[in-house]
């Protein structure tokens, strides 16, 4: 695999460029894809408000899970009857090929757990799409570890060092956890860690953060608690305070910054860094925006399900109709066009064609209504 | 180089199968370097295509 190719998509405003290394999409105007050396799309002639197609899609290739972690946004545990076995998920893949996907983002369940797992995130490779995945650790080997370089980037899920990763998840899973990070890291693997941020663990943070560093990780994405799958019944007792989520972004930043660690957060924490008045140029050029279903994302449930995300438990038909569904469906058309109608404290706030209103779907879940504000941006929680 | 304009950068890659992930620290803080660095890989792209003197929209992988 050559990693220095550039794949280019045409869009309507120009083009997508996916680069390796280092590892980016860059999004450019029409004039540089001329420069590019691309001719003319006949997408040029048809403005659109969204992209062709997704960037990335989330696709589950199992539901079984070894853990049974309390807060599972999918309800992990058994193998659902109907997962797609390889042959779909590799017709998936071919799919997503056809659609010019950059990246896949493997879960499950726990991928691993799958015997031919490894096959599909090379037979990603083969068609062109960069594979990453997150794992919980607990089927890693030596040998497992030295195939995983195909990824472009393996996470391992740690929601706190020790005993604190048991009183997140309900089960421990540290030990398993922190000895796959070893053996990726020995193997050379592009590693980072998922962090799911709850009340539990939100004072103990700075452990986890100095355990990355000390183990040579360089990059940490933390999550926000869902109130899908299993989270439902946890969501009321796990979620931040409105004053943790006030304090959040320069907690993180504060202690990601002391120990060399890069700062990701998932979309739905948009709210609470808006909330402190960041440069909006900034976030625009570095594409950091709330929910992005249906924009850049799709998910792919284990039984071939089309989701506008992972989190949504609307299904919108089969996998194998996702080109249609991508440009026809209501649903993904209410999630781009959310900002367009959206209530107030929202409609009036100036970081709403990046916030976006945040994550949609914890504010379903906890209010009934899709359309109102994410109930955790501070803005709207007062 | 050209007058052609990179509109935004999305670093990184997210491996998580759930919500998207942004390198927010990053765009907060300012990524001048990174974003030379991503200009300079375009760029010599652009100059290794032009010498290789393809266009086609075929060979873009």
């Amino acid at each position: 695999m050559d990693r220095r190719n550039l794949k280019i998509r045409p869009e309507s405003f120009g083009g997508i460029v996916s680069l390796e290394e280092p590892p980016a999409l860059v999004y450019v105007d029409q004039e540089y894809m001329h420069e590019l050396g691309v001719r003319d799309s006949p997408l040029w002639d048809r403005p659109a408000n969204y992209l062709s197609a997704p960037t990335e899609v989330h696709l589950s290739v199992t539901n079984a899970c070894p853990l049974r972690c309390r807060h599972c946004y999918t309800d992990s545990g058994g193998a659902s009857p109907d997962e797609m076995d390889g042959a779909s998920l590799k017709r998936t893949i071919d799919l997503l090929a056809d659609m010019d996907v950059f990246h896949i983002a493997f879960g499950g369940g726990e991928a691993f757990g799958r015997a031919d797992f490894l096959s599909l995130a090379r037979y990603a490779r083969q068609k062109g799409i960069v594979p990453n995945v997150t794992t919980n650790g607990h089927f890693m080997t030596p040998e497992l570890a030295e195939q995983c370089r195909v990824f472009g980037q393996i996470n391992v899920s740690i929601d706190g060092v020790g005993s604190a990763y048991r009183e997140v998840r309900g089960v421990d899973g540290f030990a398993a956890a922190d000895r796959a990070l070893s053996l990726l890291l020995g193997a050379g693997c592009k590693v980072g860690i998922n962090c799911v941020i709850s009340r539990p663990n939100f004072d103990h943070l700075p452990d986890l953060v100095r355990y990355a560093a000390l183990k040579g990780i360089g990059d940490i994405l933390f999550l926000r608690v869902k109130p899908t799958g299993r989270g439902r019944d946890t969501y009321e007792s796990m979620r931040l305070t409105a004053e943790q989520h006030r304090r959040l972004f320069p907690y993180l930043s504060e202690l990601t910054g002391k120990h060399g660690v890069m700062l990701r957060m998932d979309c739905s924490f948009v709210p609470a860094v808006c909330w402190h008045g960041p440069d909006r140029e900034a976030m625009e050029f570095f594409d950091v925006r709330g929910c992005v279903a249906g924009d850049t994302l799709a998910g792919v449930t284990c039984a071939g399900g089309l989701q506008a995300c992972s989190f949504s438990h609307d299904t919108l038909g089969d996998v194998w109709q996702m080109k249609q569904v991508w440009h026809e469906s209501h649903v993904l058309r209410a999630f781009r066009q959310w900002p367009q109608s959206a209530p107030e404290p929202c409609a009036s706030c100036e970081y709403l064609a990046l916030c976006r209103g945040g994550c949609h779907i914890v504010a379903e879940a906890v209010t009934g209504d899709f359309h109102a504000p994410d109930p955790g941006c501070p803005r709207v929680a007062g | 180089m050209g007058k052609g304009k990179i509109l935004r950068v999305r670093v990184g890659y997210n491996p998580n199968s759930s919500a998207e992930s942004m390198v927010v620290g990053f765009a907060i803080m300012g990524g001048s370097v990174l974003v030379s660095l991503v200009a300079g890989i375009m760029n010599a792209f652009i100059i290794h295509r032009r010498r290789r003197g393809q266009a086609q929209p075929e060979d873009q992988t």
